[in-house]
């Protein structure tokens, strides 16, 4: 199946301050350019989890990039899910998930794949780096492949944004040694390099200057994480109860919702 | 930015990673502990011109410093051998260094150093070098040696200082 334009997904430009409620509700225009443009930032915030959760699901690569477009239009933008938002007051994350099983559950019924509508203004998704990245979730359940790949995704965009702040202050020597001390030995499940090597490997006078860096960075990330998060409850009281929860979810093995 | 994306870590990775940003007390009390260890590891900056040396934050030449350069920190504290005024010296710059800061893991860590001094002095050379009275230090190195964050080799250091507070007060 040909595949037209690409989406650039990463994280948000900062052009949208508003929470996703604000984002789904301007995407349901008229104004075919703002409808495309507000839909690729949607998309571009939450198709890796959906996507994963297809594939977990044993939709093939095809039909869970046809499927991921039919369920945001249908439903994240069509009135359902912001009724159900309404009922709730649900996590954005947890009803997303119940929307998204309820749809699958629809689609199986109806045991036909749904298509994207031809003409729709759509933005085409490009899976193609995404799909081998989902295989080491080929053992866990949908719902634990859609929470872990939300969480990831999540964690994408913040570090993006982290990277970006800091260079932008001037401060590209304060990430390269937090991305090397503290990021990359988790990512990567290896020993943290010590802090002399770091001092020398980045020309840092002493172990005191490197880890007032960390720090500096650590809080940046912090900063950024609990930004992103906002985006996804009703209120700044539940950022730290939603990263609580992820952490608890991740911690345990489970999908949660 | 070339750094690979995180989708396809396993979830205690990705709950290490998001652990980062949680800000939960266990977390802090973690940079905490590793800013101590780093320390501990690292060699004593006797270098002037380096920023946060001891003679950058000092603003003196601290000679007595050069014929340790390149020793760890903890070897240097906990050598019964070091000269006392060394001790004195880390002592005041580990001061200096919690000033720069008005809390979390960095302030918390330049304050243990500061009291590893003082408890190395007084564990392993007979000496005090504070005028904190011994009440007042026993308190100090009781609320520090509960801490979580704080490293094994400095635990038994200030339980031990702690003693020797306990017998001067009693003395």
């Amino acid at each position: 199946m040909a595949r037209h334009d690409r989406t650039s997904i990463g994280g948000p430009k900062g052009a949208f301050q508003s929470t996703h409620w604000s984002l789904i509700v301007r995407a349901r225009t008229d104004d075919e350019s703002q409808r495309r443009e507000v839909m690729g930032e949607i998309l571009g915030r939450y198709w890796k989890p959906v996507y994963c959760y297809l594939r977990r699901k044993g939709y093939n690569n095809d039909e869970a990039q046809d499927l991921v477009q039919g369920f945001f239009e249908e439903i994240v933008l069509g009135r359902n899910l912001v009724e159900m938002a309404d009922r709730t007051k649900g996590r954005f994350r947890a009803l997303l998930l119940l929307a998204l099983d309820r749809y699958t559950t629809s689609v199986r019924r109806a045991q036909t794949a749904r298509k994207r509508a031809p003409g729709s203004g759509l933005v085409s998704l490009d899976a193609s780096e995404l799909a081998p990245a989902c295989e080491p979730y080929s053992q866990a359940t949908p719902e634990q492949a859609f929470t872990y790949t939300w969480a990831a995704a999540l964690l994408d965009r913040v570090l993006a944004d982290c990277e970006r702040e800091c260079r932008a202050a001037g401060q590209a020597v304060h990430w390269e040694v937090f991305r090397d001390r503290v990021i990359g030995p988790i990512r990567d499940d290896a020993e943290a390099p010590s802090l002399a090597a770091l001092c020398a490997a980045h020309g840092i006078p002493n172990a005191v200057v490197a880890s007032n860096m960390i720090v500096t960075v650590k809080r940046r990330f912090q900063a950024a994480l609990a930004r992103h998060v906002r985006h996804m409850v009703h209120s700044q009281a539940e950022v730290k109860a939603e990263i609580q929860d992820l952490m608890a979810i991740l911690s345990g093995g489970g999908a949660g919702s | 930015m070339a750094d690979a994306s995180t989708v396809g870590l396993g979830p205690e990775r990705l709950a290490r990673l998001l652990a980062l940003g949680a800000n939960t007390p266990g977390q802090e009390d973690k940079t905490t502990a590793d800013i101590l260890r780093a320390w501990l590891a690292s060699p004593v900056s006797v270098n002037p011109a380096e920023e946060c040396s001891v003679p950058a934050l000092l603003h003196r030449p601290c000679k007595e410093l050069e014929p340790l350069a390149g020793k760890p920190l903890s070897t240097v504290l906990l050598d019964p051998a070091a000269d006392p005024a060394v001790i004195v010296t880390l002592k005041d710059y580990f001061k200096a260094i919690s000033l720069r800061w008005k809390g979390g893991p960095l302030y918390s860590s330049a304050v243990a150093l500061y009291y590893a001094a003082i408890a190395a002095a007084l564990v392993l050379q007979g000496c005090k070098i504070t005028s904190h009275s011994y009440y007042g230090l026993g308190r100090s190195l009781a609320t520090l040696v509960k801490k979580p964050w704080l490293v094994p080799e400095l635990a038994a250091l200030f339980a031990q200082a702690l003693a020797v507070c306990v017998a001067r007060m009693t003395t």
